[in-house]
């Protein structure tokens, strides 16, 4: 199954993934077969709850499963090169110059042993830039990220700077070789939210410098709202929901989507009313039956979902920019929500 | 009460007041799908039953466990036999199928000696790593609680005890027949086997209130901790009951090497005339005996108790480093 | 009279005391952190009071000096009329049946060695209530919504939210009249948070416990708490009733905080105004003079770096600690 973009051929194709842990209860299956695209410029945010799969198909992407997961279909392809079965030498030189990855937890990211300029060089003397010219460019950097003094900081360890200026230096450190692809994990959940707001800016800018694609991995709609073009919502391995942020958002079809902005507490109403919940916990990822994953949470369900698996498809009139994974996409179409 | 009826009584007294409060849809969160979780320690004897090797050692352990403790019955002739002339005439006799181990230079059999070498090996280093570990958790957990002046104290206490040359202490205590603790009451002399369990404890609970220690310190900041004092418990409850439980894999790790390392020193001091002395056995006191041999056709007298303390060291050394792996999951490959 | 009531509570704590290198000796200016600073606040029996402000506010300090897990350097806690700041021994232990707390990881919360019936029965032995312990654990289990057949089972066992719906069940053993909740909801997914929420709001309705609910995520305290206290640097600069702090905040930490929480509906995220604020947060160890927040201030003036604005209530009705909200409002 492949999704046809609207670019012409979009800079990340990922098509039919599944990754897979190998454990003693039995195989579980975190990534279940997920097909897209992310079009050169463009910000795509994966969405979901822990366990959904996000997180491991960005690693898959940058070819870093971690043991004992490993990948078991599907082809990724960056501008042409299909980075599948890759020899790992080749994919290293990839990463950090076409491909560079943002995590949650900048302070276990940076070497505590190291002056963090001499990170961001590093970072680009591996790809081949002269070290005075890196030099050079990571004080540029820096500043660019918005760190104050950067010349006097750069020659400082990364427990000096605060979480914040640490995501901004990871961020610098991303950019530096110019990728064509960032992909950032939760970069903000640790982050205090007036210090998100700061750093979701620079992450912005950055991006524009470098003229990147941002691969925006997140649990927080809002963050998507701000920052995505389009969104992939992910639940048990599967999209189960994937267009424009304004459609996917605002319109929602899939009850789990659905139910995921009913349930966030609204900053302007307090009614003290009970919150729409999603009843039950995600399914456990070690049986991977021919049913609907949310089935057993969801109030719409039928007995088809039970029996047989939905495939994404779009939603209607809306070919290229809102599709949905749900028997009862045309029913839900009907049902507005009320948000 | 049985667990059974335990059960039983919380589930039926439970059931007369389900609906009462709980909405319906928030018992479907709970009664979903559970991951399914082994108890506890079995899942740490599964565990370590995977590790081949140290189950394997804890096999050869239990084995020479029992031989040891059988020894009167299994052992073919007596270890110290009067030395009568038919005794002595077959000295230095190679293993046949009469000695399986050999003759002594004194024609006493050689396996009957090593089973009581063994016995006393084993009873040091169990006795040795019980004391030191009720020393060392005791301290340990005092310091690792209470923090502050307690900790400083007895902290500084643990440093004096480390900075003790423990092989000049021990080489004196040897030469003292009949210690007592500054003529209060008396002690069993460094030379017999409780001499020897009380002085090794002595001188190696150190490292133990160590390790105890620093997991009380990390342990008191997790918010179970701050749950029981939330809730009114004491000292002696939050230590019993939450912390100790909690430090049990590093104690039992570190308890079982110290087996296998009082074991060898046991030996060492044996070997150096300063263990248990003749005409008591130890695997020192055999080795000593034989360390003219090596090279000689009486190698087999130097062999065969080097190999039982070899093999008894390496079993207690493997079996730590099984617990180890199976009681931290995370220290897994 | 207030269920509680805190007066002027502080809290410092000894800061990192070098000896060799360049840190603050003790003794010194800077060797003491001021979590908490000259906090007054009330809760009322059976109401909510949220508490915001982001890490390093002295919210959680706050919350465990009101357990008395914490020893509060100055400063009055009252429960029910009683000064609770100094109690030791059997006095102390009563008190801690009447204030429980819940934490915010579900993981390190609960004693992995233990059966759930042995966590939740601890109070009750604790405090001597060992009579009809077996009843009361299946009683609390059904309340949080868990079937007191799991109550022989570890935590380990059971999911995020279900092992917050336990600690919850801990903190309601022994019938308290306030729980603090320092961030229970914050580690967990979206759907399973507002599972939790709607837990914490039926069972204050059923029972009439009083929360102080601490939480980084203002959403989630606008949606649970009847009044808010917004802290800043150990200080609270604004509280006031839910809705008034929310849909008209007043000083400008409140907005600035307020206006950098990203909305999920994209169009209104496009045109939401948006106060960025400038910097990171000062060091507790060396906070500016006056106004705490001068330095981030986009209105900051002379007088904010050198007089410390006292939280009062102002002509409006309104309390703010901030002298340029107090000066206009009294000259409206």
């Amino acid at each position: 199954m492949t999704i046809i973009s609207e670019t012409p051929t979009p800079l990340l194709v990922v098509d039919d993934l599944a990754v897979e842990f190998a454990t003693s209860s039995g195989a579980i299956h975190a990534v279940n077969g997920i097909s897209f695209t992310v079009a050169a410029g463009e910000t795509v945010a994966i969405v979901g709850e822990s366990g959904s799969g996000k997180s491991v198909s960005a690693l898959a992407i940058m070819g870093l499963i971690p043991p004992p997961g490993h990948q078991t279909n599907g082809v990724v392809r960056l501008a042409s090169q299909t980075l599948t079965d890759m020899p790992d030498r080749h994919y290293r030189t990839l990463r950090g110059r076409n491909i560079a990855m943002i995590f949650q937890d900048p302070l276990s990211s940076l070497n505590p042993a190291f002056r963090v300029g001499d990170q961001i060089v590093e970072a680009m003397t591996t790809h081949g830039t002269a070290k005075a010219e890196a030099r050079t460019r990571a004080i540029e950097l820096m500043e660019s990220v918005g760190i104050a003094n950067a010349p006097r900081r750069a020659r400082d360890y990364p427990h000096q700077f605060s979480g914040g200026m640490r995501q901004r230096v990871m961020i610098a450190m991303a950019i530096a070789n110019r990728p064509q692809l960032l992909i950032a994990d939760e970069p903000t959940t640790a982050l205090d939210v007036t210090i998100q707001a700061q750093v979701l800016d620079v992450l912005q800018a950055a991006k524009k410098d470098a003229d990147a694609a941002l691969l925006l991995i997140t649990h927080d709609l809002g963050v998507v709202a701000g920052m995505a073009d389009r969104v992939l919502v992910m639940y048990a391995g599967r999209i189960i929901e994937q267009g424009s942020v304004d459609e996917v958002l605002i319109n929602p079809i899939h009850p789990y989507t659905r139910g995921l902005l009913a349930a966030l507490p609204s900053l302007h109403t307090n009614s003290r009313a009970p919150l729409p919940t999603i009843a039950g916990v995600p399914p456990n990822l070690l049986s991977d039956r021919e049913a609907c994953a949310l089935a057993p949470r969801c109030e719409f369900a039928i007995d088809v979902c039970r029996s047989s698996r939905p495939l994404l498809e779009a939603v209607s009139g809306n070919q290229e920019n809102h599709q949905a994974a749900c028997f009862r996409a045309h029913d839900m179409a009907v049902l507005k929500v009320d948000k | 009460m049985s667990s059974f009826d335990e059960h039983r009584q919380i589930r039926e007294s439970g059931a007369a007041i389900a609906g009462s409060v709980g909405s319906t849809a928030l018992i479907d969160e709970a009664t979903s799908e559970l991951v399914i979780v082994r108890s506890q320690w079995r899942s740490v004897a599964r565990r370590f039953f995977h590790h081949r090797v140290a189950t394997l050692a804890l096999l050869i352990f239990i084995l020479l466990a029992l031989a040891a403790l059988g020894a009167n019955f299994i052992s073919p002739y007596d270890p110290n036999p009067p030395l009568t002339a038919s005794v002595l005439s077959s000295a230095r006799e190679s293993p046949s199928a009469q000695h399986l181990f050999g003759t002594d230079k004194l024609g006493r059999d050689q396996l009957s000696r090593i089973l009581v070498a063994l016995g006393q090996s084993l009873q040091v280093g169990l006795g040795v790593a019980l004391l030191s570990t009720i020393i060392g958790v005791t301290v340990g957990s005092l310091a690792g609680f209470y923090r502050g002046w307690i900790d400083a104290l007895l902290m500084r206490f643990t440093d004096l005890f480390l900075v003790l040359p423990a092989l000049a202490v021990l080489l004196i205590a040897a030469k003292n027949p009949e210690p007592s603790f500054f003529g209060l009451f008396d002690l069993p002399p460094a030379t017999s086997t409780e001499g020897m369990i009380l002085l090794l404890a002595a001188l190696g609970w150190m490292p133990m209130a160590r390790i105890v220690r620093g997991e009380y310190l990390s342990l008191r900041e997790r918010e179970f901790v701050e749950a029981a004092r939330a809730a009114g418990a004491g000292g002696p409850r939050i230590i019993l009951r939450h912390l100790l439980p909690n430090s049990v894999g590093p104690i039992v790790v570190f308890a079982t090497l110290e087996v296998g390392l009082a074991i060898l020193t046991e030996a060492t001091l044996s070997f150096l005339g300063a263990g248990v002395q003749i005409p008591a056995i130890s695997l020192g006191n055999l080795i000593a005996d034989a360390e003219d041999t090596v090279g000689t056709d009486l190698a087999y007298l130097i062999l065969f108790p080097g190999l039982v303390l070899f093999l008894i060291v390496l079993c207690a050394n493997f079996i730590g480093d099984g617990l180890r792996d199976a009681l931290d999951p995370r220290a897994r490959k | 009279m207030a269920l509680l009531e805190i007066e002027n509570l502080t809290k410092d704590f000894d800061a990192p005391t070098s000896y060799f290198g360049s840190g603050p000796k003790r003794g010194q200016p800077g060797a003491l952190i001021r979590a908490v600073d000259d906090v007054s606040l009330e809760i009322s029996a059976g109401e909510t009071l949220g508490v915001v402000g982001e890490s390093g506010c002295g919210k959680s300090t706050l919350g465990r000096m009101i357990l008395r897990l914490i020893d509060p350097t100055s400063g009055v806690i009252r429960f029910n009329g009683q000064e609770i700041q100094n109690l030791q021994g059997r006095a102390l232990r009563n008190m801690r049946q009447r204030i429980q707390i819940v934490f915010q990881d579900p993981f390190s919360s609960l004693d992995p060695r233990m059966r759930v019936q042995e966590i939740l029965a601890e109070p009750l032995i604790v405090q001597g209530q060992k009579r009809n312990a077996a009843k009361r654990i299946s009683e609390l289990l059904t309340m949080v919504g868990l079937d007191p057949a799991f109550g022989g089972r570890y935590p380990h066992e059971f999911s995020g939210g279900q092992r917050q719906r336990i600690g919850i069940a801990r903190a309601l053993a022994l019938n308290p009249d306030l729980v603090v909740l320092d961030e229970p909801v914050s580690a967990l997914d979206v759907s399973i948070q507002a599972q939790v929420l709607n837990l914490l709001s039926e069972l204050q309705n059923n029972l009439g416990v009083a929360f102080l609910f601490i939480a980084h995520d203002l959403a989630v305290v606008h949606h649970i708490s009847d009044r808010i206290a917004v802290m800043y640097l150990g200080r609270v600069i604004e509280t006031g009733a839910a809705n008034q702090i929310y849909s008209d905040p007043q000083h400008p930490y409140t907005k600035a905080l307020l206006s950098a929480v990203p909305d999920p509906n994209p169009q209104k995220e496009r045109k939401r105004e948006r106060i960025v604020l400038s910097g990171d947060l000062p060091s507790s160890s060396a906070p500016p003079s006056g106004c705490t927040f001068r330095t981030r201030c986009w209105l900051a003036e002379d007088i904010c770096a050198a007089q410390i604005p006292l939280l009062v209530m102002n002509p409006n009705g309104r309390q703010v600690a901030c002298h340029l909200v107090n000066a206009r409002s009294s000259s409206d």
